[in-house]
């Protein structure tokens, strides 16, 4: 049940209440509204339109009031109460509800006839011939024959009746029980059959979306007619075609549906003001656009290498240190970072040295001869530790509104100890080239537990985002705490050394993951998708365009994705696969349910690295990545991946006595080499997992 | 279709207000102004006129109902509620009748929506016909602490002398 729709019966629900408020001793039948609902139920609290029409009508009057009451709600609404408000319309939806249970019971395809869409409209005129007859009647036999055949009343007013007094027959009740149960015959095998063929109120209500300032609107532009919004609507109209129908009732169900948002309600007044709910969007579908890639999707044809896909990011802030190199004050590492009130700054020697923040320790030269010599890591004294009472007695000082992640930031920011390491030059010049978006969690119980060594790493890059959790915090319970301080890079566990060398080689194995693998949609798969879980879940997909065919590739470098795996266990559908290499070799047989299945037995595993030794463009090799990702994110990072091209390191394959590829080697013993199932790849998970079952 | 739409929107608004306002095009069978039929005709249900309740039925009394009317020895006052566009008032209005031609103990009274709509509200009387009992001190007949009526015409003989039975 989509979110409208959700709404929809909670204001039936609620309306159905409101109109029957009488157990509470409320009586307004001064008031009428279009809708369905027998003033002669003991609950009742408004009176019928119907009923009063045939009284004023019978007693020789005009019946002004009601139709006035009924016109000023049709030329602001139309026939929305139809669909939101009317009892008999939400009785004939519940009918619908049990109906589409059996039907998925039965899982038949819900088949339309031709004819009976080719057939002439002529359910207005069926409507209107009703409404005609009931005013005919009651002023020929001056009597209210509507209401002693009407089905609401049967079930509203007949039913209470029958049991306060006691059962009497008499021949209307006869006919008016048959119609009921012909009625709801009908409502099985064609839905709202009452509001399209019948409902004198309707008649009145059908024309009025014409002209009432409450409209429907479609936006044309990308619609390629999936004909959804046909098959959801109740009362089978052509939306797309004939969008302000007289049969429509307003339920939104079309709206609700729509996979693309390309129809809503908006305002017509008068057909002077316009007030379109797509106007403002259009602007979105152009920025769209840039991100689709340039060839959708044949399976098999090869992805563009051009970043074009994706719109050139706004000019990033270049660090501070090589404006100064252009000036002329040679700094090649950002030795002078100092810290002006817990704020990082970047500044040569001498101006460090004005502001009075405390310079490093060497002098320019020294460092210089240093670099020479080939030796340049030196370490800052630590200063006097910080007490972490009151560290604790400040964050309460923080207003509560700010979120928990702010406020881990800035109390990071903050109480930082600025006990620094000067990184190898080497280092430092690729870190400073490094393009690609790193995400580097550390979770510690307090911020002079991060080390030193990776600050410095991630003082050195623009690219790197950094994350300070605290272990008590809430967010931190997904990562694992066995062994604190720990740093997850790109939502992977990091299972090495804090040593610099190691942690540079973790970052360029990661970047070599994102640099070679890419994000596949598979669209035909998200046709009709209500859930949109990758949206939900991920704010990349957000700026990913979701198109009817074909296939998506986006490259990760290009989406600035991380490849944490969230994306790959939240689609149900298996509408999101990763593939290594440049090609688009799609896999139809792909499927991680059991996998997904088995999320407790893989999340207690231990931390583990695991070298997946694979060839680009292989279908088997994309299929043992796609596992390996599903796996990490369902271990909770704690079974990181490192990816080993077998093309370009014979090498490694030799030295580790490879036999087949893809494989997942651990060590000599645990390793799985040759075709994967999920079946091999859970056998392996319980070899390395705590589990012996 | 702009035209129309500025029509239809004027219209409706006139038709509403001239309602509320009382304009009255036609004979007035119901005081007031056509809110207020409105909730004269939607509180007071004229049940055979929605087909609730038999719209013929015989007034002679049943032999059975003469020999327990015959047994009645204390005085009954039975309140008839009726009103003037319900086509089976006069039916129920003539069973009573013979009612009290039988039993001379037992007497009534036709109360009319028209003139004395208060009474309507004091018993909480909804629906037309209605029947309701009072004994010799005039209190109320009732039935699980409400007013005990008597709706409708159907089988109106058995339930008022049922009802009758209990005044003792």
């Amino acid at each position: 049940m989509g979110k409208i729709k959700r709404i929809r019966t909670i204001s039936q629900s609620l309306s159905l209440i409101l109109i029957n408020l009488g157990f509470l001793g409320i009586f307004l039948k001064h008031l009428t509204v279009p809708a369905f609902n027998c003033y002669a139920c003991p609950w009742a609290t408004i009176s019928c339109p119907i009923g009063l029409l045939q009284n004023f009508v019978m007693n020789g009057q005009v019946p002004t009031y009601v139709l006035g009451t009924m016109g000023a709600v049709f030329v602001f609404v139309g026939s929305a109460f139809c669909g939101w408000v009317c009892p008999f319309g939400f009785f004939q939806d519940a009918i619908d509800f049990v109906k589409n249970i059996f039907k998925r019971k039965d899982k038949k395809p819900r088949k339309k006839s031709q004819a009976k869409n080719n057939s002439k409209d002529f359910s207005l005129i069926s409507r209107l011939i009703v409404l005609v007859a009931t005013l005919v009647l009651a002023i020929r036999y001056v009597d209210t024959i509507f209401c002693k055949l009407c089905p609401i009343g049967t079930i509203e007013a007949t039913f209470p009746y029958q049991i306060a007094n006691g059962f009497s027959y008499n021949i209307w009740l006869g006919a008016r029980i048959g119609i009921l149960i012909f009625l709801i015959i009908m409502f099985f095998l064609i839905s709202r059959f009452w509001c399209r063929y019948l409902c004198p109120i309707g008649a009145l209500a059908g024309p009025s979306n014409k002209i009432s300032l409450l409209k429907l609107y479609h936006n044309g532009d990308n619609c390629n007619g999936c004909n959804i919004c046909k098959d959801v609507c109740p009362l089978d109209i052509d939306v797309v075609k004939d969008l302000n129908s007289t049969r429509c009732t307003r339920c939104a169900d079309c709206v609700d549906k729509c996979p693309k948002g390309h129809l809503a309600f908006g305002l017509d007044i008068f057909g002077l003001v316009a007030i379109s709910p797509f106007k403002k969007k259009k602007p979105k579908v152009v920025e769209k656009k840039l991100v689709t890639p340039s060839t959708e999707g044949i399976p098999g044809a090869e992805t563009p290498k051009d970043s074009e896909a994706i719109p050139p990011e706004e000019e990033v802030d270049v660090l501070d240190e090589f404006k100064y190199r252009e000036k002329g004050t040679l700094v090649e590492r950002p030795a002078y970072m100092g810290f002006k009130k817990g704020e990082r700054v970047y500044l040569p020697y001498e101006e460090v040295k004005k502001i009075g923040v405390r310079p490093p320790k060497t002098s320019l030269s020294v460092l210089l001869k240093q670099y020479s010599e080939g030796r340049l890591a030196e370490d800052y004294d630590t200063p006097e530790a910080f007490v972490e009472e009151k560290i604790e007695e400040k964050l309460k000082d923080v207003p509560k509104s700010i979120p928990k992640e702010e406020v881990d930031r800035k109390h990071f920011e903050k109480f930082r100890i600025p006990k620094r390491t000067e990184l190898h030059l080497e280092h430092l010049k690729y870190l400073q080239e490094l393009d690609v978006p790193m995400d580097v969690k550390a979770i510690a119980n307090n911020s002079n537990e991060v080390p030193a060594v990776l600050l410095a790493i991630v003082d050195a890059s623009d690219k790197i985002n950094f994350e300070y959790i605290n272990a008590r915090d809430k967010r931190a319970e997904w990562y694992y705490q066995d062994n604190l301080p720990s740093v997850y890079i790109n939502g992977k566990y990091y299972n090495g050394s804090f040593s610099e060398d190691e942690l540079i080689y973790k970052i360029k194995t990661e970047r070599y993951i994102i640099e070679n693998v890419s994000l596949i949609i598979d669209y035909t798969k998200c046709i009709g998708c209500n859930a949109q879980s990758c949206k939900k879940s991920c704010d990349i997909f957000k700026k990913i365009p979701i198109l009817d065919e074909g296939y998506g590739v986006y490259p990760l470098s290009n989406i600035g994705c991380s490849l944490c795996g969230k994306c790959i266990i939240e689609c149900d559908r298996g509408g999101v696969s990763f593939i290594f290499g440049e090609k688009l070799v799609t896999d139809p047989n792909f499927s991680i349910e059991m996998i997904k299945k088995n999320n407790e037995l893989i999340s207690t595993i231990y931390p583990e690295t695991v070298l997946l030794f694979l060839e680009k463009n292989k279908k088997h090799s994309n299929r043992a990545l796609n596992f390996t990702i599903a796996l990490s994110y369902l271990s909770h990072g704690k079974l990181s991946y490192q990816i080993v091209d077998v093309a370009k390191n014979q090498e490694a394959v030799l030295k580790r006595k490879i036999g087949a590829i893809p494989c997942f080697w651990v060590s000599d013993n645990v390793q799985i080499a040759g075709m994967v199932s999920e079946a091999s790849i859970l056998a392996f998970i319980r070899k390395i997992s705590k589990w012996k079952g | 279709m702009k035209i129309v739409s500025i029509i239809a929107f004027i219209m409706a608004f006139v038709l509403l207000i001239s309602g509320i306002y009382g304009l009255n095009i036609g004979p007035v069978s119901l005081e007031g102004r056509q809110y207020q039929q409105a909730n004269q005709i939607g509180s007071y249900i004229c049940l055979s006129c929605i087909g609730l309740t038999g719209s013929t039925v015989s007034h002679t009394l049943t032999d059975d109902t003469i020999n327990r009317l015959k047994k009645i020895d204390y005085p009954v006052k039975i309140w008839v509620f009726t009103s003037n566009d319900c086509p089976t008032c006069p039916d129920a209005k003539a069973i009573i009748l013979n009612f009290t031609v039988e039993n001379p103990n037992i007497s009534f009274e036709e109360i009319k929506l028209e003139t004395q709509g208060q009474f309507f509200d004091t018993y909480a009387v909804s629906e037309l016909p209605s029947v309701i009992f009072f004994n010799k001190d005039g209190i109320v007949l009732r039935k699980d602490n409400f007013v005990h009526k008597v709706v409708g015409i159907d089988k109106l003989q058995e339930r008022v002398i049922e009802a009758i039975e209990m005044v003792s």
